[in-house]
């Protein structure tokens, strides 16, 4: 492999590495808005310029590749710093400046490296930038939202429409400074992926229709987490203040979502805003709901699940639940004799991610449908019994639990839940204040994905850990705790020493093989893949 | 000037038929390249010291060797976009001699191994595309391209591709995206059109000129070519086209290097007996130079070396009379509008250059406005993705620089140059 020196650091690369990603293998940024490592190399942006020792004049890092030995290369000599100045100077001199009224504000390239590259001053002191009037606010889409003022003409968005999801809605019109992007006629910029040109677009001309003017992005905490779409386990940051969400963004991962996530998944966050929430251990008492102390309602629960009788006792649970959880679960289903185990799964293959190495396509629309199955749960005969649960084909349970309240809506289906109400006693864990939950004995209120740990384990059998992005509302508490504390009930302090899903984990760990040897602290960042066992960089 | 004229030899015979051009001595070049070996033509062509007539002078044989040889198809481009302003010459070989530049077509395209090749003519020439396509006709008809050319196992399809109007399309690589149907703009080079051209295939761009001289080079050899011109490096008959304040402007042919005092005189020298205050040797691109210059051989080297380039020789005299200023604004507009857009420098600077000039015209600059304008070129050039932010800076800053005591006047709102 050629030998590159950067700034004086030596480093070995693959023949045909461009300098801005042999840069980075020693640490250096180099400055660009048109480069990105999934679109074509078009140089055009010209700010990732950089010197080259014998050179007659600077080169776009992005275009020039390490193809042998021996190039010398220089980011921080004074040409190059001319040439920096000089390309910021040109960006800014038609951006209306407007950081103040601009969404991107805080996350803007232009402002990035202005501060890092450029001058505190313009020399453009003429009364008329380069406007275009018309085009402050165009919709290109239902999700996007075009600004062409700020717009700096680095094509990003329109290959990536180009070249990742080959939908080609976006084109670069007309020429020179009065050049534009924006929509081929008879188009919009309307699919699954769309809004991911938001996320590439480096200044504020693309914004997200639902997130602009909600949240400055510097009041934002991001917290690491995966979508719950669907089971390709896409990585996203939970973008939140307040213990409210603001948006999802993509997460980079190369072995599952690479830089995007698909529009669907961006919003499951508004699942949880736009359903009301359960907030109370609640129990049917003569006909009428009773607010009741956990203690109490985990009593009442326990001797119900352990109380002999002759019809059916099931478990339901959903794909929506973490490896731990459905763990617990199955102790549970184990502990009181004679109980089913049902997992309510919904196939889909809608959903896709186009990466380098192929493309990523969902086989359920829940995140752990795989986990469930690792864990011992989920098996295809429980999810032909939840079929004939729901479709009310069996007819004489005595008590059924429910696990979730939500699963997409289904529980909001009145068919449906009338058939789960035929069970003598209807016990429902979950966050959404459903129809479902609204017929239930007893409510017992959970945490959503986003208020709880745990992990997740993809339909290409990687494991992937989240964390807790926000606090419960209410009494809520994570489904985990709440079964663990019937098991206690049940069987007392058979596991009194679990206290988080840290120590839970390690359960997992001793039972299943799959998971032998790992701990919950280590799931490094990109996951692990079960299969081959090796930890994903 | 004794000077007995190749290229143009037969203007004004109206030989649109192949039979009229074979009875003045037409298609022997190919008809001798036929018995030769694609390698030897490009070897004789490398000898001959053609260097492309459509600005940048690079050695036409050279270029060609740098196909690859196993890769097919292989593409030959005539680029006959001409659209530097004051350019005019290919318009008269494809008006007057369209048969010539099919030859040279055929020829080169035998050397290089292609089987298509394609016309790029500029959008505005529709006569000319018209003569040309009646021509091929003809040619297709007469058995000199098509299925056999000429009889041999050699087969050609020559293509005429009308362009949309774009300067930038006369960019190589411009001209490829736009010859494929996309939006022209520059690609990044490397990989150079030799090796990835048209449609990802190895591709010879050659202007129409350049082409032009191929089939005399094959029939009286690289010894007689190099014989013409001021020296080994700067050869053979070359096209001037003479606009601006000239008595007679026109299309000229003389051996490379003529000095611009004898094209002048031989152009019927400034018009209205007015003086000479500078000229533009090779287009809108070209550095401008000033009347002590007179004496320069207008070749490639000379005037490389003299800080201006020959361009495609389209050589613009400007008199006594003429506003500086309104020369750079001029060309700074052209440039301005001409731009794709693509890249930051050429998109933003050549809008700013324009900028700058119309306010040091409208007489609100100050000299710092004047030192901008210079700034900018500089940052303009050298950062760009093709050569047409340079060309602006370079040429704008020249004027800048050699005629500061014109934009002055304008600062200090004395008598200004007449319009």
């Amino acid at each position: 492999m050629p030998k590159v020196v950067i700034d004086g650091r030596e480093i070995e690369v693959e023949k045909g590495t461009n300098l801005i990603e042999a840069a980075k293998l020693v640490g250096i940024q180099i400055p660009h808005y048109c480069y990105h490592p999934r679109l074509s190399v078009v140089g055009q942006c010209r700010m990732c310029l950089v010197e080259i020792e014998g050179g007659r004049k600077p080169v776009a890092a992005c275009t020039t590749t390490v193809e042998r030995d021996g190039m010398v290369v220089f980011t921080k000599s004074k040409t190059v710093q001319e040439s920096q100045r000089a390309i910021m100077e040109f960006l800014l001199l038609n951006h209306p400046l407007d950081c103040p009224i601009c969404d991107q504000a805080g996350e803007c390239g232009l402002q990035d490296y202005a501060v890092k590259h450029g001058v505190a001053f313009s020399r453009f002191e003429y009364d008329s930038k380069r406007v275009f009037p018309d085009a402050e606010r165009i919709p290109l889409g239902p999700r996007v939202i075009f600004n062409a003022n700020r717009c700096i003409q680095c094509t990003r968005c329109v290959r990536f429409t180009a070249e990742i999801t080959k939908t080609g809605e976006l084109g670069f019109f007309y020429r020179g400074s009065r050049a534009i992007i924006g929509t081929y006629p008879g188009k919009i910029l309307d699919n699954p992926l769309s809004e991911c040109v938001t996320d590439i677009c480096p200044v504020g001309a693309l914004t997200s229709s639902k997130f602009r003017f909600r949240k400055r992005v510097w009041y934002i905490v991001k917290t690491p987490s995966i979508c719950t779409g669907c089971d390709i386990g896409c990585n996203i940051s939970v973008e939140h203040s307040n213990n409210k969400v603001y948006r999802y963004k993509p997460r980079f991962n190369s072995k599952v979502n690479d830089h995007w996530i698909c529009d669907y998944g961006r919003y499951r966050w508004e699942d949880y805003t736009k359903n009301k929430r359960l907030l109370s251990p609640i129990i049917r008492e003569k006909g009428k709901l009773q607010i009741r102390s956990w203690k109490k309602i985990i009593k009442v629960t326990a001797q119900n699940l352990k109380a002999s009788f002759s019809g059916e006792k099931i478990i339901l649970s959903t794909g929506f639940h973490s490896c731990e959880t459905f763990f617990l679960l199955k102790k549970l289903a184990n502990t009181i004799e004679g109980t089913k185990t049902a997992l309510w799964v919904k196939k889909d293959n809608s959903r896709y991610i186009p990466t380098p190495t192929g493309e990523k396509r969902s086989k359920y629309s829940s995140p752990n449908v795989m986990g469930s199955q690792i864990v011992g749960f989920g098996s295809e005969e429980s999810f032909e019994v939840a079929q004939r649960v729901l479709n009310g084909k069996i007819n004489n349970i005595h008590i059924l639990f429910v696990t979730d309240s939500f699963a997409e809506g289904t529980f909001n289906d009145r068919k449906i839940v009338n058939n789960l109400r035929k069970a003598n006693i209807l016990i429902v864990a979950g966050w959404a204040k459903s129809l479902l939950a609204q017929v239930a004995d007893i409510i017992l209120p959970t945490t959503t994905t986003l208020e709880e740990e745990g992990t997740f384990i993809n339909n290409e059998s990687i494991l992937q850990k989240y964390v807790k992005a926000l606090s419960a509302p209410g009494n809520a508490i994570p489904l985990w705790q709440i079964i663990i504390e019937i098991l206690n009930n049940i069987k007392p302090d058979t596991f009194k020493n679990y206290e988080n899903v840290s120590q839970l984990f390690e359960m997992l760990t001793e039972e299943i093989e799959e998971l032998e040897g790992l701990t919950f602290k280590k799931i490094p960042p990109y996951g692990i893949d079960l299969r081959k066992r090796e930890a994903l960089v | 000037m004794n000077y007995e004229p190749v290229l143009l030899r037969n203007i004004g015979k109206k030989l649109y038929k192949v039979a009229d051009y074979v009875k003045e001595g037409g298609y022997s070049g190919l008809e001798k390249a036929l018995q030769m070996k694609p390698e030897e033509i490009t070897e004789e062509v490398k000898k001959a010291n053609l260097r492309g007539r459509g600005g940048a002078g690079f050695p036409a044989g050279v270029k060609w060797s740098f196909v690859p040889k196993d890769i097919y198809p292989k593409y030959l481009v005539c680029n006959a976009d001409e659209s530097e302003p004051g350019t005019f010459k290919d318009r008269v070989l494809i008006e007057e001699d369209p048969h010539l530049l099919i030859e040279g077509c055929a020829i080169s395209s035998y050397a290089i191994g292609a089987n298509t090749c394609y016309i790029y003519i500029r959008g505005e020439y529709t006569k000319q595309a018209d003569i040309l396509e009646d021509a091929i006709a003809d040619a297709y008809k007469e058995g000199i391209i098509g299925s056999k050319v000429m009889d041999s196992n050699f087969s050609l399809d020559i293509v005429v591709h009308r362009g949309a109007g774009a300067y930038i399309c006369g960019e190589e690589t411009g001209l490829l995206e736009s010859l494929e149907g996309k939006r022209g703009q520059p690609r990044v080079k490397p990989p150079f059109p030799a090796v990835v051209g048209a449609f990802g295939k190895p591709t010879v761009i050659n202007n129409v000129e350049t082409l032009c001289c191929v089939p005399f080079i094959v029939s009286r050899g690289a010894e007689w070519f190099r014989s013409i011109g001021i020296d080994e490096k700067n050869c053979g008959p070359k096209l001037y086209a003479i606009s601006g304040h000239v008595e007679k402007p026109g299309v000229y042919e003389f051996p490379m290097g003529i000095t611009f005092e004898k094209l002048l005189e031989e152009a019927g020298g400034i018009w209205q007996g007015r003086k000479l205050k500078a000229f533009i040797p090779g287009g809108a691109s070209a550095p401008v130079m000033t009347a002590d210059d007179i004496g320069i051989p207008m070749s490639f080297d000379h005037l490389a070396k003299a800080g201006s380039m020959l361009g495609s020789a389209a050589v613009i005299v400007i008199d006594d009379n003429t506003c500086m200023v309104k020369v750079a604004k001029t060309i700074a507009h052209f440039f301005n509008h001409e731009s794709c857009g693509q890249c930051t420098p050429c998109r933003e600077g050549t809008n700013w250059l324009e900028y700058i000039i119309d306010k040091v015209l409208s007489g609100k600059a100050t000299e710092k406005d004047i030192d901008l304008l210079t700034g900018v070129c500089n940052q303009i050039e050298g950062n760009c993705l093709c050569a047409l932010g340079d060309a602006a800076a370079m040429s704008v800053r020249s004027i800048a620089i050699k005629f500061k005591e014109e934009f002055m006047k304008y600062v200090k709102k004395l008598t200004l140059v007449r319009e």
